[in-house]
C-alpha cells in the first residue's frame, strides 16, 4: 500500500535526497587524511584542521547521550503513536540524532548500547520514501 | 562622530489565530501603528526590510516592496530578510546599520506570519532544521528540542517542574498583555502544564510556543533627529553555531553541548560590549522561549543566570516583576504567540514599550535596560539587542 | 565440467511486532486460527519493507567480500512497481555501483527462484559470489477478514552464493511451473487471492507441483538419495506436515525447519528460513533438501551436501526479539488504512 505523504500537499517533485543516500544507507560520513578526525554527516573540510576528509563508513556501534519521545508525529511517521529517539554518540566519536526501534521509551536510558538499523524516512517530494539510519538496542 | 540609532516607533498587530486576515492586513496593521506612533510623515521613511519565515502559506515572496506598497512607502529601498525565528531582530540589525551606515534618517523593519494558512506549524517549519538528516527522519523543533531539554536535565540536574516554571511565568504576563494569545487567560499551575500531554517528551504540550499569526513593526531614525519617547539602541550583534544537532558535540571549547546557546552567548557577548554594561546591568530581558527549555537556555547564554541555574531561578520567582530580572514580559513565545517572522520584532517592540514606561499592568518598574534576543534553528543563530530608555 | 558452488552463508531477518492468530480470529468471528498451525504472526513496522528487511539480513552477513557481483532479489511484495529493489539493495550494502541486480518474482517461490540462478550464476563464472534475497511482506497485501490475514507475516534471507569455502554444497534442482490459478493479486489490487477454496484444497497447486518438483530433482540424484532434512515452504503452521505426507517423507525431516508457528508466512523467506535452520548442527556430508511453492504456480527442489554447519542465530533471535501487539495498533502499524497528508498530532 504505497501512500503519498510530504510534507506540503504539493505536486510531485523532483528526486533530490538520492544524494544523500551514502550516509542514510551506511553510515558513510568522513575521515580526515591528516588529522585522522571522524565527521558524520561527512564534512567536506575538517573542522578541526582544514584537511582534506575522505569517506569513511561508520560501524554503526553506538551509545544513548541523552533520550526524548516524539508524541506528535509527523506526515510520513505516523505508523508509531509514539517513537523514542535519542542522540547517539557514534562508537568514532561523532554524534548523531536517529529513533530507536523495537523498544519503547521506558525501556531505554542513557548510556545504553545501540546499533544502527535501515528502515524508511518520510517521503521527499517526488513520492519517493526515504531510507535512513535508525538505531536498536545492540543484540 | 558615530551616527547612533533609536527605536522611534513601534507597532503590533495582534497575535493569535486570525483567520479573517490576510498577511498584508496583519502587515499593514502593525506597519501604520508604527509609523503613526513614530508621529512622522511616512514620506521620510526611505527604506525597509520585512523577516518572514513561512511566506509559501500564503504563497508570496518578496515581501518588501509589496510591503512597501501597502504602506505607501514606495520608492524606497525594501527588501525581505530570512533567519528562521531569529529574522525579525536580523531585519532589525540590518536595519540600524542603514541608520548608522548614513545610508537613511528613517527606516521600518518589520515582521509578518500566516501561521493559520499552514496544515500545522511543525510541517511547515520543516525546512529549517537539518534537511538532510533530521527533519526527513521525522523530527521537527519540538523534537530536537525535547533532546535539549532532556540533555539540560541531565546535565544540570534541574527538574521537569523548575524547566516548566517558564510556562506560569509566560502565562502570567500574557494575561495582562492585548496583543497576547493568552490574555485575559486565568494562571496555569504546575499540575495544567504537567498534565498536558507529552508533545514530544519531556516537553508537554502547554511548554510550546503558540504558533499563529501576527505581525509587527519599528521605525529607526538617527538617535540625533530629537524624538520624543526615543529607545537609543545601545547594542546590537549576532552570532551563528551548527545547525544540526549532533554537530554542536564537540564544536565549543568548553564542553558545551544542546544543553546550551553558544551563539546566545556570542552574541550577547557583543551586544554587552557595544553597550557598554555587563548582564548584571540588565533590567528587564526578552528570550526565546519556542519550548521552556530554551528560556532557560538563553538566559544562561545571556549570562542574566550562571550556567545551569536558569530553570531554578525562574521556579524561584526571578523573573517575575520584582525578580533578579523579568524576563519575557510580553508573554513569549508561549503566552503572547509566536509568528515566527515577526517574533524577533515583537520582543523589541515590547522592549521600548517597557523603557518607555508605557507597558501598563505589566510595567517593570524603573526598567532602564532591556535585552531582546531570539533564535533561528536550533541555536543556529542567536540576535541580541540591547535598548535603553531615558 | 561447471564449478562446485554452494550456500556460504545465511542470515534472517523479521520484524519484531507479533499479532496473535486468536486476536485476527475474535476481530472476524472466523473459527479457523487453530486450524492454521500458526500462534502468532509478525508485523510489519510502519517504516519497514522488504528492503529495509533485506538490509537487515544483509548486513547481518558482516562485510560482504569484493568478488560478490550479483544481487538476485526475490520477493513477490516489492513496494515498487518499476525501482528495483535489488539495486536499493546493493547500495546500503556497499555493493553499488559496479554489481548485477535483479528483481526476482514467482510468488512465494521467488527467494529460491533466485537462489537457483544465483548458483548458475556463479556456476557460470559470472562472479565468484552473489546474493541472494528471498523477502516477502503478505501481511501488507492480506485483505482484512481473509483468511490470509490470521497468518501472513514478513521477513527475509540473505544468502551469500559461490564457489568456494561453500557451508552447503549445491548439489541438484528439480523444478515444475505451470500455469494454473490458485493464487494472485491483480494490478492496481492491494490484495492477494486465492482461485477458490476449491482449487486451493485440490492439491493440484502445491501438492501436484511440489510432488512433480521432487521427483525431478530425486531423478537427477538417483534412486536411492536419501535425506538428513528437508526445509518445506510454510504458508501456515501445518503445511510442512502435510506436504511430508503427501509426498511420503518422514516428518521427522522436515520439522526442524518450522518458522511459521511463531512467526507467521513469511512468503519467500520461508523456504530459506527453514533451510539456515536445517543447516545449524548439521554433520559434514548430510544431505539437505529444500521444497518450495508458489501459488500461480510452480515448485523449486533442491538438494545440498553439509561442508560445513551454519549458525542460525539470526533466526532465533529474529524470534526472540518478539513485541506483542494488539489488532488496532497492528493495523496502524501496517498503514492499512488510506490516510490524511497531514500530521496526525501536532503540539501547537
Amino acid at each position: 500500500m504505497t501512500q503519498m505523504t510530504t510534507a506540503r500537499p504539493v505536486v510531485a517533485g523532483p528526486a533530490r535526497a538520492w544524494r544523500t543516500r551514502a550516509a542514510r544507507y551506511a553510515l558513510t560520513g568522513s575521515r580526515c587524511r591528516q588529522c585522522h578526525a571522524y565527521a558524520f554527516p561527512p564534512a567536506r573540510r575538517c573542522a578541526q584542521c582544514d584537511g582534506a576528509p575522505e569517506p569513511h563508513v561508520f560501524s554503526g556501534q553506538g551509545r544513548i547521550v541523552c533520550l526524548a519521545e516524539d508524541h506528535s508525529p509527523l506526515a510520513g511517521h505516523g505508523g508509531r503513536s509514539r517513537r523514542p529517539f535519542a542522540m547517539i554518540a557514534l562508537k568514532e566519536g561523532p554524534v548523531l540524532m536517529a529513533e530507536i526501534v523495537d523498544a519503547e521509551y521506558e525501556e531505554l536510558s542513557p548510556d545504553q548500547d545501540v546499533e544502527m538499523v535501515i528502515r524508511k524516512w518520510r517521503p521527499e517530494q517526488s513520492g519517493l520514501p526515504l531510507y535512513g539510519f535508525k538505531f536498536r538496542v545492540a543484540s | 562622530m558615530a551616527i547612533e540609532a533609536s527605536i522611534i516607533g513601534v507597532g503590533m498587530a495582534r497575535h493569535g489565530y486570525r483567520a479573517d486576515q490576510g498577511w498584508r492586513d496583519l502587515i499593514f496593521e502593525a506597519g501604520s501603528r508604527a509609523i503613526a506612533d513614530a508621529g512622522i510623515d511616512r514620506a521620510a521613511i526611505e527604506g525597509g526590510l520585512v523577516s518572514v519565515t513561512c511566506p509559501e502559506a500564503f504563497e508570496q515572496q518578496n515581501l518588501g516592496p509589496l510591503a512597501a506598497e501597502e504602506l505607501g512607502l514606495t520608492g524606497g529601498s525594501y527588501a525581505q530578510v530570512v533567519g528562521a525565528c531569529a529574522g525579525g531582530t536580523m531585519a532589525f540589525l540590518h536595519g540600524v546599520d542603514m541608520i548608522r551606515s548614513g545610508r537613511s534618517a528613517y527606516v521600518i523593519v518589520m515582521g509578518v506570519e500566516k501561521m493559520s494558512d499552514v496544515y500545522s506549524v511543525s510541517d511547515a517549519l520543516l525546512s529549517y532544521p537539518d534537511q538532510d538528516f533530521e527533519a526527513p527522519a521525522g523530527f521537527d523543533y519540538v523534537d530536537t528540542m525535547a533532546l535539549m531539554h532532556a540533555r539540560y536535565m541531565q546535565k544540570y540536574a534541574a527538574t521537569a517542574e523548575q524547566v516548566a516554571a517558564f510556562v506560569r511565568q509566560d502565562r502570567w504576563y500574557a494575561a495582562r498583555n492585548a496583543n497576547a494569545i493568552d490574555y485575559r487567560r486565568p494562571a496555569l499551575s504546575m499540575d495544567d502544564i504537567m498534565g498536558s500531554g507529552w508533545a514530544s517528551r519531556p516537553i508537554t504540550r502547554a511548554e510550546c510556543a503558540r504558533g499563529c499569526d501576527g505581525a509587527s513593526a519599528l521605525v529607526l531614525a538617527r538617535a540625533d533627529a530629537g524624538h520624543r519617547r526615543a529607545i537609543r539602541v545601545a547594542g546590537v550583534a549576532a552570532a551563528t553555531g551548527p545547525n544540526a544537532m549532533g554537530a554542536k558535540f564537540g564544536a565549543w571549547l568548553g564542553g558545551e553541548d544542546i544543553a546550551e546557546a553558544v551563539p546566545t552567548a556570542l552574541a550577547a557577548e557583543r551586544a554587552y560590549r557595544a553597550a557598554g554594561i555587563d548582564a548584571a546591568d540588565v533590567d528587564l530581558a526578552q528570550v526565546h522561549d519556542c519550548f521552556s527549555v530554551m528560556g532557560a537556555l538563553h538566559l544562561e547564554g545571556l549570562g542574566i543566570f550562571p550556567r545551569g541555574e536558569a530553570a531554578r531561578a525562574v521556579a524561584a520567582g526571578e523573573t517575575a516583576p520584582g525578580g533578579h530580572c523579568p524576563t519575557n514580559t510580553d508573554g513569549g513565545r508561549i503566552g503572547l504567540g509566536h509568528p515566527t517572522g515577526a517574533t524577533g520584532i515583537s520582543i523589541l517592540c515590547e522592549t521600548a514599550t517597557q523603557l518607555r514606561g508605557e507597558a501598563g499592568e505589566r510595567q517593570i518598574a524603573d526598567a532602564r535596560i532591556g535585552v531582546a534576543q531570539s533564535m533561528g534553528g536550533n541555536n543556529a543563530l542567536s540576535a541580541v539587542a540591547v535598548l535603553t530608555g531615558s | 565440467m561447471s564449478r562446485p558452488a554452494g550456500i556460504i552463508d545465511m542470515c534472517f531477518a523479521a520484524p519484531a511486532g507479533r499479532l496473535a492468530t486468536k486476536d485476527v480470529e475474535a476481530i472476524w468471528q472466523s473459527a479457523s486460527a487453530a486450524r492454521t498451525g500458526v500462534r502468532e504472526r509478525t508485523v510489519l513496522d510502519a517504516d519497514a519493507d522488504v528492503i529495509t528487511l533485506a538490509a537487515e539480513a544483509g548486513r547481518g552477513l558482516g562485510l560482504l567480500p569484493g568478488t560478490v557481483g550479483a544481487v538476485f532479489f526475490g520477493t513477490q511484495t516489492s513496494p515498487y512497481l518499476s525501482r528495483s529493489a535489488a539495486a536499493i539493495l546493493a547500495d546500503m550494502l556497499g555493493l553499488a555501483p559496479e554489481i548485477f541486480a535483479t528483481d526476482v518474482q514467482f510468488s512465494t517461490k521467488s527467494g529460491t527462484a533466485a537462489l537457483a540462478q544465483a548458483i548458475a550464476w556463479v556456476k557460470a563464472g559470472l562472479s565468484d559470489r552473489a546474493l541472494v534475497i528471498g523477502a516477502d511482506a503478505l501481511c501488507l497485501h492480506a485483505a482484512p477478514g481473509d483468511p490470509l490475514e490470521m497468518t501472513a507475516g514478513a521477513g527475509a534471507v540473505c544468502a551469500l552464493v559461490g564457489t568456494g569455502n561453500v557451508a552447503a554444497r549445491f548439489e541438484a534442482l528439480g523444478s515444475t511451473a505451470s500455469d494454473l490459478a490458485d493464487g494472485f493479486r491483480l494490478q492496481g489490487d492491494d490484495y492477494l487471492r486465492t482461485g477458490g477454496a476449491g482449487l486451493a484444497g485440490s492439491g493440484l497447486g502445491d501438492m501436484r507441483h511440489m510432488g512433480g518438483a521432487w521427483t525431478a530433482l530425486g531423478d537427477r540424484l538417483g534412486g536411492d538419495a536419501r535425506f538428513d532434512a528437508i526445509a518445506v515452504q510454510q504458508p501456515d503452521g501445518r503445511a510442512a506436515e502435510r506436504v511430508a505426507k503427501a509426498l511420503k517423507i518422514d516428518p521427522a525431516l522436515v520439522s526442524g525447519g518450522a518458522v511459521a508457528p511463531l512467526l507467521g508466512d513469511l512468503g519467500s523467506a520461508s523456504p530459506l528460513a527453514a533451510l539456515l535452520l536445517s543447516l545449524e548442527g548439521r554433520q559434514v556430508g548430510e544431505r539437505v533438501g529444500l521444497l518450495s511453492y508458489g501459488a500461480g504456480a510452480g515448485s523449486d527442489a533442491m538438494s545440498f551436501i553439509v561442508e560445513r554447519p551454519l549458525d542460525a542465530g539470526s533466526v532465533r533471535r529474529a524470534i526472540a526479539r518478539r513485541r506483542l501487539m494488539d489488532y488496532a495498533t497492528a493495523v496502524r502499524r501496517e498503514g492499512r488504512y488510506r490516510m490524511h497528508q497531514h500530521p496526525l498530532g501536532v503540539f501547537e
